[in-house]
């Protein structure tokens, strides 16, 4: 007791940051994890992948559909999660995403949406999910200049 | 207690709360999640082609574009005033180095629309607000403004606006990209964009 | 002014008025620490007066926590905090010269201000010494240039290097100055001048 009493400023002080410290570490409305490292797995695209990888990847893969897929694994495939972009970061969600132990595959037809969409849920430290992509070449300049004339190749 | 006892048993519990703490150099998005979904879903992030073309062709200072693909890929071909950050340099450094200038809205573009969305969620996690896309990237550029045609025999004074920004864009484009490359590396290095160095003081 | 000048854009005066208040601050911290005295100062060094390491060296570990504390709460961002280049030679050199002229002179150069501005003789000396020294130093740069630029390794930070946590880091740190201070008492006792303490008010 005395020695509270020697330090009771500094207690509530030291409380106070240490209530904002587990706030900050458990709190499930702000990024906990290092940007840089989560976004690694986009800088050499090992994020894609394609119709042909994904029968390998269908035993423990959590498909999730946001967006109009037109994917013909899309309607071949059953168990297919429909989750709408604004809604993906639920809590009932996120906590099924984490909890999932295999592969996350994204589809949607629009690869601006699954671009956004996968950083924001590597972000929240969900690992292993991929973007199905319907080219191979998923960043490949399809054109090129000629001086006089446009070609495609 | 001695008021030398009593700093250094603040001081010493305060050094084991932060042994402890995962500190790092390194950063976190600190925009809440919640609300970077809803502002990048939003379609007012993304400039069309047609407007970045507009952009070039009045030199608007107020904006900043910049290309996030590899320094191989960006001096073939890029946007007329274009600035090279790669996607790779854009996550691994500080990306603080090259957004703080808040008064530019920064336009990125890539290839098609995988780095520039990524790069648009990251920035903007990081609270640089003033972060873009260009829709589509260089191939919806290649589509839109390169290949824009005029069919018909009545043309309305909108598509004519239009017609006239892409024509111009397009030119330019042209001209930046056919430059020889002893030319298009000077011009290149003039535009290139100093990354806002840490200036340090003197005691 | 970092860390809010990540987030909103302070006009130039702003900023040079944050650094004039602050400025303002850190002096009359010193004066009323009483580090015009240039006795005072110099008492570091004969052991009667410790008061300047005890004060300098809990400004610096407050200022270490406050900064980490900042840091993962993503108010300040580390990166961007301005570290010294280490050139090795050049650092011994220099502190070798700063280390005499601080024990001769009395002051170091943010103290040697301090009392200038009260008016202080050996201050005024001293602040003229200091600024000759800078004139000389630039003029004489071409000559010394080689020795200047030696012993180059970027900016290191001592917790990476060693490749421990910065936090870990900061609890040595501390731990270390715990040390010195009853080191820097025991010091006050062997050595005492009761004359020249009783004098500058300690």
């Amino acid at each position: 007791m005395e020695i509270f009493k020697q330090f009771r400023l500094f207690f509530v002080i030291f409380i106070l940051i240490l209530c904002a410290v587990f706030y900050r570490s458990f709190s499930n409305s702000i990024f906990r994890y290092d940007a840089a490292k989560m976004a690694l797995p986009s800088l050499q695209g090992e994020n894609i992948i394609t119709e042909e990888q994904i029968p390998g990847m269908m035993d423990k893969a959590l498909i999730i559909d946001i967006g109009c897929s037109d994917s013909v694994l899309v309607k071949s495939v059953k168990n297919i999660n429909k989750i709408s972009p604004d809604s993906i970061l639920d809590k009932k969600y996120t906590r099924k995403l984490l909890k999932h132990e295999g592969p996350i595959i994204l589809l949607s037809s629009d690869n601006s949406t699954s671009a956004k969409i996968w950083m924001l849920l590597s972000q929240k430290g969900i690992r292993n999910i991929y973007i199905l992509s319907y080219e191979k070449e998923f960043e490949a300049l399809k054109y090129t200049l000629k001086a006089d004339s446009l070609s495609m190749p | 207690m001695e008021i030398r006892k009593k700093i250094s048993v603040i001081l010493l519990i305060l050094g084991i709360l932060l042994a402890i703490l995962p500190l790092s150099s390194s950063r976190s998005l600190f925009v809440n999640p919640s609300k970077l979904l809803s502002e990048v879903l939003n379609p007012n992030v993304y400039f069309t082609v047609d407007q970045t073309a507009k952009f070039i062709v009045n030199e608007d200072t107020t904006v900043r574009i910049i290309d996030l693909r590899s320094n191989e890929e960006f001096r073939k071909i890029c946007l007329p005033g274009a600035i090279n950050i790669p996607y790779n340099s854009f996550i691994k450094s500080d990306p603080g180095l090259y957004l703080n200038d808040k008064s530019k809205r920064n336009i990125f573009y890539s290839n098609g629309d995988f780095y520039s969305n990524y790069a648009l969620v990251y920035a903007r996690g990081l609270d640089y607000r003033n972060s873009y896309v260009m829709s589509g990237g260089l191939n919806e550029w290649f589509r839109m403004v390169m290949e824009s045609k005029f069919s018909g025999e009545r043309i309305s004074a909108r598509e004519n606006s239009l017609f006239e920004i892409r024509t111009r864009a397009g030119k330019l484009f042209t001209q930046i990209n056919t430059l020889p490359d002893s030319l298009k590396g000077k011009f290149m290095v003039s535009a290139r964009f100093a990354s806002r160095k840490l200036d340090g003081g003197c005691e | 002014m970092g860390p809010l000048s990540s987030s909103f854009i302070f006009p130039e005066w702003l900023d040079l008025l944050f650094a004039f208040i602050i400025g303002t601050g850190f002096g009359f911290a010193l004066e009323q620490a009483g580090f015009s005295s240039s006795r005072k100062l110099a008492g570091m060094f004969y052991g009667y007066d410790t008061t300047v390491i005890k004060v300098f060296f809990t400004a610096a570990i407050v200022a270490l926590i406050g900064s980490q504390l900042l840091s993962f709460f993503g108010i300040l961002n580390m990166n961007q905090v301005f570290v010294n280049e280490l050139y090795i030679g050049p650092a011994i050199i220099g502190g070798v010269i700063m280390g005499a002229g601080f024990i001769m002179g009395g002051f170091c150069p943010g103290t040697g201000l301090c009392a200038l501005s009260i008016g202080k003789i050996d201050a005024m000396v001293f602040a003229a010494g200091g600024i000759t020294g800078a004139f000389l130093f630039a003029e004489t740069y071409p000559f010394i240039r080689k020795l200047a630029d030696s012993g180059y390794k970027g900016p290191v930070k001592i917790n990476e290097s060693i490749g421990i946590s910065s936090g870990l880091f900061t609890l040595l740190l501390i731990i270390a100055a715990v040390l010195m201070f009853w080191i820097a008492e025991l010091a006050e006792k062997r050595f005492a001048r009761q004359e020249i303490t009783d004098e500058i008010g300690s």
